[in-house]
């Protein structure tokens, strides 16, 4: 199983998803250029957090432009599973994989910090081991990571189940306080139409190791190792 | 552009003396231009040659078994980790700029430490600060000016380090009226090596290619090594065109650029352009090289037409570097610096003649040889002048308060309480290796390149904390120009001091019990402290001992009014270094002569942490093994009669274990402050210490 991390120009996670990949789950993980043109060789895509760009203009707003973005795009299209994370989330919003946009924090700030996520969707190929209610603790860091989206977007998806994960309190309640940056509705992560694009705000690269604080975030990874053996066979 | 005449007038504005002004003469055999004036004038600020300091900080030990860079030697200390590893690091200030301009001040001081490390070959794994500002909460306008530079430090730190992808894993934070509006920003980087990766800065091999790579040329942080060197003044705020900007992003691509290119192997010699941007770098590169260099300034990349030389060469602009490169091997650099889209320049060449020859559009506009701007720079030694300490305070003065008052007052006190505000700002888990991030002693990073834990911490004794194990203690105080420094038995912390009092008389054994009460259980009842704070709050049965011996007196401090609040973790320190005071005074009965100036302090723990673990301190000393000191520390393990300590203090374990092997090891740096209002000054000595960890003793 092959995975790609795109690497674009102040992409600053790449390195900690390769690793994890690499170490915690024994795959191949590449570092894919953003000027390649081409990601037909991989079976998943993962595009990491960090400042593309150095983020000087709206988050993800000039690596949407990279050379890469047509090929993954393209990808999106075949239904390969892709994994936006943090920055990478913002990427594919501003892409147009994703719907909605990621604006600054409630509060202002950068945060950088656990938090837990509610598992709102199992039936994906980046949750397919968890189940719907499982309480995860993931850190975030973003200072730009408060999802928006007007209320006819956020009804459609709700309706389709694209609310993939919610922040809540350790109890796995939807409350203010344990929404972190003011995301409508708690919103954590988001899925597209198909289901094949993921785009979150937390770190599961992050959270691998439980010396780190938290592995929780394996399960994205083990789904994504066990989607594809269901895709194989 | 004409250029200014040389009058006594320009000379004085350059913070040049007449009598240096002579030895330029000499230097030169002639008066100096407008341009070489100034190049002498950055090189020769204390910034660049620390001509005041220097006899002082030569006094550090700086030798030792496991160093490979010494300090002072290139632009970071390199020290040997076993197993072919080695680590560089380097803690810097950068005050006067955050004070001028907080956001861009901080922001700089990271890119710059950022640059020296992997200016050594290393890649850069994590930072640390230490701050300290003045009192943010009694609602006076210095108050709200002290919070605003809080906030733009903070986020400046944050902008820079987050954006670059490396994780501020620790620091130290501290409020005092001694900072008001004039706030202490040191940041600290370390980056992992292998050793034979050591990138020299010097100009090797005569005729070697010299290219300038990195961000354009501006009108920035003109002169800024000469600004930073001066007093701060109310007129400072003039000096704002002095503060540099920033560039996160540019500096996240020169560091995988260079890094890149130094893999290749084309690099003879590699420097950053920090303070006194171009001309540093080419004259000190020159200087260690034992050549010469001559660079034709027109080829510089420029942010903007119409430059002059002077402004080019004294330009801080950020983000830059000058590599001297193999000849040959140039296509290497255009290779890499393409891919990276940054713009680089092939600026001259290295030369046998040891004189820095600076052209514009081929024709000289300044030369001066090279060493001399480096090692002829002049040196005072300072008189030292009498500092009388405060006298200590009889603890029976101190009037007995009501634990249960006072412990939520100091709780909530700026310097005591959580820091998590600032550190929640950082992206401190970034490169997933703090395995101890902030908020603890020291932060334990693992370093995946090398599969070493790496333990560290930094730590001011500026006279607002004045914490003891961190006293750098000059046999004598000194006065460093017109900055009178005080580095001399600075011993209690009077905040401190009042949290020891109130413990002393709260937490003193009770009467009639054989055993200590769990600390928890104790807690629980009497101070109605949040649950989750209980497994931090510290337990001190063993100052008692101490107060009887007549060597090792805890030594308190008046303050004039309870400071309110504190975190438990900030009293389980205050607690540590009190003990730790009391244990410089037996280490002086032993040895009443100490050897050399530096001391450092490590607190061990027993072998197996948990929560009623006893602990070992241990002192550095230069040479000799490091004697253990206390007869409470001296066999932690047999002491077996009940907890000594009850804290979390596992992750100090490595420092005291890298002092031992690594004597001397610590890169100091003296940081004078002056206060605003007054001509009295205090000093911070802010020391760090960075060893290596076991993952087993690791909570």
């Amino acid at each position: 199983m092959k995975f790609a991390v795109l690497r674009f120009p102040g992409s600053n996670c790449d390195q900690d998803c390769l690793r994890t990949l690499r170490d915690s789950f024994g795959v191949t993980a590449t570092a894919v250029w953003h000027k390649e043109t081409s990601v037909a060789d991989y079976d998943v895509i993962v595009i990491p957090g960090g400042f593309s760009f150095g983020d000087y203009l709206r988050c993800g707003a000039i690596a949407r432009y990279s050379p890469v973005m047509t090929a993954v795009r393209e990808a999106a299209q075949k239904g390969v599973p892709i994994l936006g994370v943090c920055n990478g989330f913002q990427i594919l919003c501003e892409a147009g994989l994703l719907p909605g946009a990621l604006v600054r924090n409630r509060g202002l700030h950068f945060i950088c910090r656990h938090v837990h996520l509610r598992l709102e969707n199992n039936a994906t190929p980046f949750t397919n081991l968890g189940s719907v209610g499982q309480i995860l603790r993931i850190p975030i860091a973003h200072g730009e990571g408060c999802y928006f989206a007007d209320e006819k977007t956020l009804d459609a998806l709700e309706q389709d189940g694209r609310v993939a994960f919610r922040y809540c309190d350790a109890d796995g309640a939807i409350t203010a306080e344990a929404n972190p940056n003011g995301s409508v509705r708690n919103i954590a992560g988001i899925l597209n139409t198909q289901g094949n694009v993921l785009g979150l705000m937390p770190h599961p690269e992050r959270a691998c190791e439980s010396r780190l604080g938290s592995d929780d975030g394996r399960l994205l990874f083990a789904s994504l190792m066990e989607s594809a053996l269901h895709t194989v066979s | 552009m004409k250029e200014p005449a040389i009058t006594p007038d320009v000379i004085a504005k350059h913070g040049i003396t007449p009598e240096e002004f002579e030895h330029i003469r000499k230097i030169l055999g002639r008066d100096p231009n407008f341009t070489e004036l100034g190049v002498f004038s950055v090189m020769w600020s204390e910034h660049c040659s620390y001509k005041n300091s220097r006899p002082e900080l030569k006094k550090f030990p700086t030798s030792g078994p496991r160093i490979l860079v010494k300090a002072g030697e290139e632009n970071a200390g390199v020290l040997d980790i076993g197993d072919g590893w080695a680590v560089a690091f380097k803690i810097e200030s950068h005050n006067h700029p955050s004070a001028v301009e907080p956001f861009q001040g901080a922001a700089t001081g990271v890119g710059g430490i950022i640059r020296d490390i992997f200016t050594m070959g290393a890649r850069p794994i994590f930072l640390l600060d230490s701050l300290r500002f003045g009192p943010i909460e009694n609602g006076t306008p210095d108050a709200a000016a002290n919070r605003r530079l809080l906030a733009g430090v903070v986020s400046g730190i944050a902008h820079y380090g987050n954006c670059i992808g490396l994780p501020t894993v620790g620091g130290e934070t501290w409020f005092d009226e001694t900072y008001s509006g004039n706030p202490l920003v040191n940041a600290f980087c370390l980056g992992v090596l292998r050793h034979e990766e050591i990138a020299r800065g010097a100009a090797k091999g005569v005729g070697n290619p010299v290219f300038y790579v990195g961000a354009e040329t501006g009108r920035d942080g003109l002169a800024g090594a000469a600004f930073a060197s001066r007093e701060l003044t109310e007129e400072s705020k003039e000096d704002r065109p002095a503060v540099q900007v920033g560039d996160p992003f540019r500096e996240k691509l020169l560091l995988e650029a260079c890094l890149e290119l130094l893999a290749s192997g084309a690099v003879a010699g590699i420097q950053d352009m920090g303070a006194a941007g171009l001309t540093c770098s080419t004259c000190e590169t020159a200087s260690r090289g034992g050549n010469g260099i001559d660079v034709d300034l027109s080829l510089v990349p420029k942010r903007e037409d119409g430059m002059t030389p002077y402004e080019i060469l004294l330009s801080e602009s950020q983000e830059r570097m000058l590599v001297i490169v193999h000849k040959g091997q140039e296509d290497r650099v255009r290779e890499i610096f393409e891919k990276w889209d940054l713009p680089y320049a092939d600026i001259g060449r290295v030369t046998d003649d040891g004189v820095m020859r600076i052209r514009q559009n081929g024709a000289v506009v300044a030369e001066i040889p090279a060493a001399a701007l480096t090692d002829e720079a002049p040196v005072y030694h300072r008189k030292a002048s009498e500092w009388t300490p405060p006298a200590p305070l009889d603890v029976a003065t101190v009037p007995p308060m009501d634990p249960i008052t006072a412990l939520p007052r100091l709780l909530s006190h700026p310097t005591l309480a959580d820091k998590r505000w600032i550190w929640e700002q950082y992206d401190h888990m970034v490169r997933n290796g703090a395995v101890v991030g902030p908020g603890s002693d020291a932060a334990v990073f693992y370093a995946r390149e090398c599969g070493k834990f790496l333990a560290a911490a930094v730590d001011g004794n500026s006279a607002a904390s004045r914490k003891p194990h961190a006293i750098l203690r000059a046999r004598e105080p000194c006065r460093l120009g017109r900055r009178t420094t005080s580095i001399s038995e600075i011993r209690t912390s009077r905040k401190f001091s009042v949290s020891c009092a109130i413990r002393w008389k709260a937490w003193r054994r009770p009467a009639g019990r054989s055993t200590h009460p769990s600390p928890a259980a104790m807690s629980a009842s009497t101070m109605k402290i949040p649950q989750d704070r209980l497994t931090r709050l510290p337990w001190l049965p063993w100052l008692g001992s101490l107060r009887t011996k007549p060597t090792s007196p805890v030594r308190v401090f008046a303050a004039p009014e309870i400071p309110s609040g504190c975190s438990a973790n900030a009293v389980r320190d205050s607690m540590l270094r009190n003990f730790c005071s009391s244990c410089t005074d037996a280490r002086k009965a032993v040895r009443p002569r100490p050897t050399s100036p530096l001391k450092s302090f490590c607190i061990k723990p027993c072998a197996t942490p948990s929560a009623t673990s006893s602990f070992a301190v241990r002192m550095t000393a230069p040479k000799a093994e490091s004697p253990q000191l206390s007869p409470n520390a001296a066999s932690p393990e047999k002491k077996t009669s009940g907890p000594t300590l009850f804290c979390r203090m596992t992750n100090c374990v490595m420092m005291s274990h890298f002092f031992m092997k690594l004597p001397g090891a610590s890169l100091f740096r003296l940081i004078p402050v002056m206060r605003k209002d007054s001509a009295s000054f205090s000093p911070c000595a802010t020391s760090l210490c960075v060893s290596l960890a076991s993952p087993a003793a690791i909570p």
